[in-house]
């Protein structure tokens, strides 16, 4: 992980949003923001080691034959589990959600006006939770 | 008796018997008569016969009848025995009758026997009845008694069995009696269970409804607990709200207990506070002087970097520089590595040219040796032949009689000459065919024979040939001898170079190869020659030769000692020294460093080459040139090795452009570093500047608030006192003062329109308003000034000018007072023209120019760049000179662009200046507000009551005095508690609320009122602090408008009337105008603002984003439906719901979205789609045309 600035994936195919949350990424903090518009695009640059992804839940809304965000998801787990990806959705059913932990996301947030703001924190959490793991680790290395 | 009685008598005597006879026979009895005399007769008879009277004598010789009687009666007790015996005497018989005897006969009264027999018989009859009857009574005695035992036993059994009877009824009671409490206990017992039983059912029942309402409370608790968290929520942003809210208080508070204090004393105090805000005012220029001196640190910064950018660029210039020479040497290696490799092939190709001659040569001589052989053999032959010759001449002597067999003999001859032809004919054909000339020379030096090949190199025939001298055909005769001398004496001569000439002249260099001949006698018979072209074999040479001196690189050969054996013109050149000179010298003394020179010659031959040793070689002169050594070995024919070839290659050149390159990099690594540095230090710099404006930004907006507040007690004193009687002098003092808190109010109001500008805070209205009047009137503010200087005031108003428009006027007018003030303060003669002019009409908007020209004093054209930055006036001397603070100009230049336009300036010294802007306006049906110019009362509304809600006493007054002079009714409130108290009991006609206030402040209140007491009373907020608080905050809780302290009579009293009127006449038609235009505006952009941080850029991206994205998205919407192909619609819809609220269109447009969204994917309710796909359709292309329009209008700022 690169200390100075954390890089995370946006994928959503809607651009609107994608650039906002771009923008605003930026603004609040020392992230590195790549974008993708399609799960494949984002698949393809797995390579590029990715800090944290956010994922569109419903990717196949404009070009129907695009993977949708579960795909994507079990995608990127299976090339490499400790990825978090956070799946993000504008529509709060429960059992949407609860389907995305089945395929182990690390969150789900609603697409609103305090989306961004949930989303640093779980940003936050999840290095907390890493750098947690990381003492952690050390430690039972040591014993 | 009729039975025989047997009778046993003892007698000894006969007569006895006899006697005894009669007498029983005189008896009349029945009888059997034993007679017995013995002992063991009478016993035998006794116990054979069952007697039945026994009859004995007395004395008998053998036996007694005592002994008899005994026995008798030992033996039957009961048998009757009688004596019969004479007289014994009475004591005998006395005896006998006490011994047991029956009876006692005497002999002589026999009559009395029968008697006595009969009599004892009878007794004894009697007697065993009696014996009888006696036993059979003890038998039914013993029988009775024993009967009566058991009786007994059995009364016995009988009573005990009683009792047991007696005992076991009595348990059989008891066990009855139980029974019967038993049965009543169950009994009891299954009344008590049915009693259970239904109270359970009911139970059951009970407990059924309690768990349905349990599972309702559950889904209420669900629902409330979410309810709960949302309010949790809403309770925190209240209570971190509150908790600023309640800071401001406390502050306030503090405040207001200093204000009271001031108060008390403030009459004296007022010149100490003139003090103050002079001080104040000092220092604000002081920091305006930190800001221009670190905006200008920023600019040397950046000249900083742009210098480093520059040593940059020509760092890399030089980098390239010394690329290109790198190439062009690079070029020049490959070319002579090429030159050398070219060499090397051709030495290869020489190489193996030679060796191709060796093998000719080699076949050659092994052709020669096997010609000899085959001459040696032909000789053998022939002298086998010769032999056989002279046998066969002695055959055929001896053969003169075999004629036959010597024709025979002589066939065979003829036969073996014909095979000695061949074998010379063969011979021959070799020499023949050898391509060297094979020549044979007789001792005298005479050619003798010779095969074509020699032919055809002199050029002379065979014939020519033959007997000539061998030496003339030799460039060098006497050469030519000497080898030939040394062939006759040695016996062979090998490899002698010499030269045949040709006729023709051609010569032809050969090597020659002679040997003897002998016969057989050893005498020498010539000499057989066969001299080999070595033409080739030397141009090959001379071609090797000239590749060798054409090199550039020195080529030595040494030896095995390390002599110089040959060399090229290269090493000449390097060393200095000739040929001869540097052939057979020591190699290595031509080195720097001789051992290391060795060391490498001795490596060549260890490993029989090397290569790119570096070394250094010393010139005569001394001049030092570096090399790369390469060197092998080279062999003989056998491998043995002769010595050593080197090529020792320049490296100079390449060296110093090596170095020449690492120096060029290490430069532009240097500037590379120097331009990181500067980069660092100019982003350091830019964040300084950055926080340094920040920092300057909330000073401002703090200072604003510290000042405007004493401000507006001070403005409105001051109106208020000029307002009563006084008298000129006074008054004057006052005018002074009042002019003052203007010019002080003007000011802090510019640094904050300023400020709120540079924060991309300042929002420009949009309402409707007459521009004409809006422009005569501000015109009107500067009349007298003007006529005072005696300047000209000319207006030019465009006709074409729609008479209404939509902007901000209040804007519009500050832009124009802004150029106007300038205009009238540098111009002291002359005229002033202000003109509006029409640049473009279309459907929906026009474009105006507005432009002042002026006769002033002119700006130079250093300045005109200058003069619209903050604080800048076009000379420091201005200020000084015509006052101000150099900030009109550059707030112009905010509002003009930041409505998307542009602004323009012409001027010339001492001539005078034009100052222009362009602005655009959206044309509008609607009628213009009224005015806020107007002053004067209205004289239908009166009686207004109005509730001021404010803390702080002074203020309280002075609104209290304002609102008299209106002519309205008026309340004060201390806080928003004690006003909605006043609100229960008394109606007002319109609020003026103050908001900050401890208790309940502003918000809170109007929160309350609107939302709790439902209350829709026009509410006015009064603020002193305009850049913290949200207009949007106001309007939020439901405020109708705000004004700023120190207020304005005239605004405030305008808008309460309005807002009066608003809500008495008409109020539906004006909220529907107003509406109309605010409906007109679908989108809000405050989000998007507020998150790009008013960045442009990141504006015009997001707009376009949205402007490419949606036309699509509505298109599909709409096949969808036409298709009834849900999912496409659910898709496109989806799609479209973030947008909504990231561009600020209304939430029920949103909920619309999702409804359709849900139809879609549920498929029910599908007729309600169409309706709302239509409106989502119309918003979304209505979105798109306003935000088209407003990206234009950040493209125009920029």
């Amino acid at each position: 992980m690169n200390t100075d600035k954390i890089k995370l994936f946006l994928v959503d195919d809607d651009a609107v949003f994608l650039k906002l949350l771009e923008i605003e990424f930026l603004e609040h903090g020392d992230f590195e923001i790549e974008t993708y518009a399609t799960g494949e695009l984002c698949i393809e640059n797995l390579a590029r080691k990715p800090d944290v992804i956010v994922l569109d839940y419903y990717l196949d809304g404009v070009d129907r034959d695009a993977i949708n965000g579960i795909d994507t998801l079990d995608q990127v787990k299976a090339f490499n589990p400790d990825i978090p990806v956070v799946m993000l959705s504008s529509q709060d059913k429960i059992d949407v959600a609860i389907n995305c932990m089945h395929h182990k996301a690390f969150d789900y947030v609603v697409k609103s006006e305090t989306a961004f703001m949930r989303l640093q924190k779980i940003i936050n959490t999840i290095f907390e939770f890493k750098t947690m793991e990381k003492t952690l680790n050390w430690y039972m290395e040591r014993m | 008796m009729n039975k025989k009685i047997k009778i046993l008598h003892l007698e000894d005597s006969a007569k006895d018997s006899e006697l005894i006879l009669a007498a029983l026979d005189s008896g009349a009895i029945k009888y059997e008569y034993f007679l017995v005399d013995s002992k063991a007769n009478f016993l035998n008879i006794l116990e054979t016969e069952s007697i039945d009277i026994i009859l004995s004598d007395y004395n008998l010789p053998s036996y007694n009848g005592n002994m008899a009687l005994k026995v008798a009666k030992e033996k039957y007790p009961y048998l009757p025995f009688l004596f019969v015996s004479g007289k014994i005497g009475e004591d005998a018989a006395i005896d006998t009758m006490l011994n047991g005897a029956t009876d006692y006969v005497l002999k002589d009264k026999l009559v009395r026997l029968v008697p006595a027999i009969k009599r004892a018989i009878h007794e004894y009859d009697l007697e065993i009845k009696r014996k009888k009857a006696e036993a059979e009574l003890i038998i039914s005695n013993r029988e009775l008694a024993f009967q009566i035992d058991e009786k007994e036993k059995r009364a016995a059994e009988l009573i005990i069995a009683n009792k047991e009877f007696a005992f076991q009824n009595d348990e059989k009671e008891k066990r009855a009696e139980e029974l019967i409490l038993a049965n009543q206990e169950l009994a009891f017992q299954n009344d008590e269970k049915g009693k259970r039983a239904d109270e359970l059912i009911l139970a059951n029942k009970e407990l059924a409804f309690q768990n349905n309402e349990k599972e309702k409370r559950a889904a209420e608790l669900i629902i409330a607990n979410k309810e709960l968290a949302f309010q949790n929520d809403e309770k925190e942003k209240r209570a971190a709200e509150l908790i600023i809210a309640n800071k401001e208080l406390a502050f306030q508070n503090d405040e207001k207990e200093k204000r009271a204090a001031e108060l008390i004393i403030a009459n004296k105090e007022l010149a100490f506070q003139n003090d103050e805000k002079e001080k104040r005012a000092n220092e604000l220029i002081l920091a305006n002087k930190e800001l221009v001196f670190q905006n200008k640190e920023k600019e040397k910064r950046a000249a900083e970097l742009i210098i480093a950018d520059k040593e940059l660029v020509f760092q890399t210039e030089e980098k390239e520089k010394r690329a290109a020479e790198l190439v062009i040497a690079d070029k020049e290696l490959v070319y002579q590595t090429g030159e050398k490799k070219k060499r090397a092939a051709e030495l290869v190709i020489a190489d193996k040219e030679l060796v191709f001659q060796t093998e000719e040569k080699e076949k050659r001589a092994a052709e020669l040796v096997i010609a000899d052989k085959e001459l040696v053999f032909q000789n053998e032959e022939k002298e086998k032949r010769a032999e056989e010759l002279i046998l066969s001449d002695n055959e055929l002597v001896y053969q003169i009689g075999e004629k036959e067999k010597g024709e025979i003999a002589n066939l065979e001859l003829e036969a073996i000459s014909e095979s000695l032809k061949l074998a010379s004919q063969y011979s021959l054909s070799l020499i023949e065919a050898s391509r060297d000339p094979l020549v044979t020379i007789s001792p005298a030096g005479k050619i003798t024979d010779m095969n074509e090949a020699l032919t055809r190199i002199t050029g002379m025939t065979r014939h020519e040939l033959t007997g000539t001298d061998f030496l003339d055909y030799f460039t060098e005769p006497e050469m030519a001898r000497e080898v030939y001398e040394e062939v006759f004496a040695k016996g062979s001569v090998a490899d002698s170079p010499l030269t045949i000439r040709h006729k023709d002249g051609k010569l032809t260099d050969v090597l020659f190869n002679g040997s003897v001949y002998k016969d057989e006698k050893d005498n020498v018979l010539g000499v057989v020659i066969v001299a080999r072209d070595v033409t080739a074999q030397k141009l090959l040479s001379k071609y090797s030769l000239s590749l060798i001196e054409a090199s550039l690189d020195p080529l030595i050969t040494i030896s095995t000692e390390g002599k110089i054996t040959d060399m090229n013109e290269a090493l000449v050149h390097i060393t200095g020294m000739t040929r001869d000179e540097l052939t057979g010298t020591d190699f290595f003394d031509y080195f720097t460093e001789p051992e290391m020179a060795r060391d490498v010659y001795l490596e060549v031959f260890a490993n029989g080459s090397v290569a790119d040793s570096p070394l250094t070689l010393r010139h005569k002169d001394g001049k030092l040139t570096d090399v790369l050594f390469n060197g092998s070995v080279y062999k003989d024919d056998y491998g043995n090795v002769l010595g050593v070839v080197i090529v020792a290659r320049d490296v100079t050149e390449q060296k110093r452009i090596a170095g020449e390159l690492t120096e060029a990099i290490v430069f532009a690594e240097l500037a590379v570093g120097i331009a990181e540095e500067a980069k660092t230090k100019a982003e350091e710099a830019t964040r300084i500047a950055e926080n340094a404006v920040k920092s300057k930004q909330q000073f401002l907006s703090n200072m604003s608030h510290e000042i405007r507040t004493p401000m507006n007690a001070i403005i409105g004193f001051t109106k208020v006192l000029l307002k009563t009687d006084f008298s000129v002098r006074q008054k004057e003092y006052l005018q002074a003062i009042k002019l003052s808190g203007d010019a002080l109010i003007v000011l802090i109001n510019d640094i904050l329109d300023l400020a709120k500008v540079d924060a991309g805070k300042m929002i420009f209205e949009q309402i409707p308003f007459k521009m004409a009047i809006s422009l005569s009137a501000m015109l009107h503010l500067f009349e007298s000034k003007i006529r005072e200087k005696n300047i000209v005031l000319i207006k030019e108003y465009d006709d074409k000018i729609p008479e209404v428009l939509v902007g901000d006027p209040v804007r519009l007018h500050q832009i124009i007072l802004n150029l106007m003030s300038n205009a009238v303060k540098f111009t002291n003669k002359g005229k002033i023209v202000v003109s509006v002019r029409l640049l473009n009409e279309d459907e929906n908007h026009v474009t105006i120019e507005f432009s002042v020209k002026d006769t002033g004093i002119g700006i130079t054209d250093e300045k005109i760049e200058k003069i619209f930055e903050n604080f800048q006036q076009a000379s420091s001397g201005t200020s000084r000179l015509y006052g101000g603070t150099g900030l009109g100009l550059a707030i112009v230049k905010q509002l003009v662009e930041a409505q998307g336009g542009t602004i323009s300036v012409k001027s010339k010294i001492d001539v005078g200046s034009t100052f222009g802007f362009v602005l655009s306006f959206p044309k509008t049906q609607a009628d213009a507000e009224l005015d806020l110019g107007v002053m004067e009362l209205d004289p239908d509304i009166k009686d207004i009551r109005v509730l001021v809600v404010e803390d702080i006493a002074l203020n309280q007054l002075l609104m209290k005095t304002l609102l008299d002079d209106f002519g309205f009714e008026r309340d004060i409130a201390d806080n928003g508690k004690i006003a909605i108290e006043k609100l229960k009991t008394n109606s007002y006609d319109v609020i003026l609320m103050d908001l900050q206030m401890p208790e309940m402040n502003g918000f809170e209140a109007t929160d309350y009122i609107r939302h709790t007491m439902n209350s829709n009373i026009p509410i006015i907020a009064l603020t002193a602090d305009v850049t913290t608080v949200d207009l949007e905050k106001c309007r939020f809780v439901g405020m109708n408008d705000y004004v700023s302290k120190p207020v304005d009579e005239k605004i405030l009293y305008s808008k309460i009337v309005g807002l009066v009127k608003k809500t008495v006449i008409a109020k539906e038609e004006i909220v529907e105008v107003i509406s109309e235009t605010i409906k007109s505006k679908c989108t809000d952009l405050q989000y998007l603002i507020h998150r790009t941080k008013s960045n442009p850029v990141l504006m015009m991206e997001m707009i376009s984003l949205y402007l490419v994205q949606t036309p699509p998205l509505i298109d599909a919407m709409k096949q969808g439906m036409h298709d009834q192909d849900w999912k496409t619609l659910y898709s496109a819809v989806h799609k479209m719901i973030p947008s909504f609220s990231i561009m600020g269109i209304h939430t029920d447009f949103e909920n619309m979205a999702k409804k359709v969204q849900e139809y879609a994917s549920t498929q029910l309710q599908l007729d309600g789609i169409p309706e709302m796909v239509l409106q989502l359709e119309s918003v979304c292309s209505q979105a798109c045309e306003e935000l088209k329009e407003e990206y234009t209008k950040i493209k125009n700022r920029k």
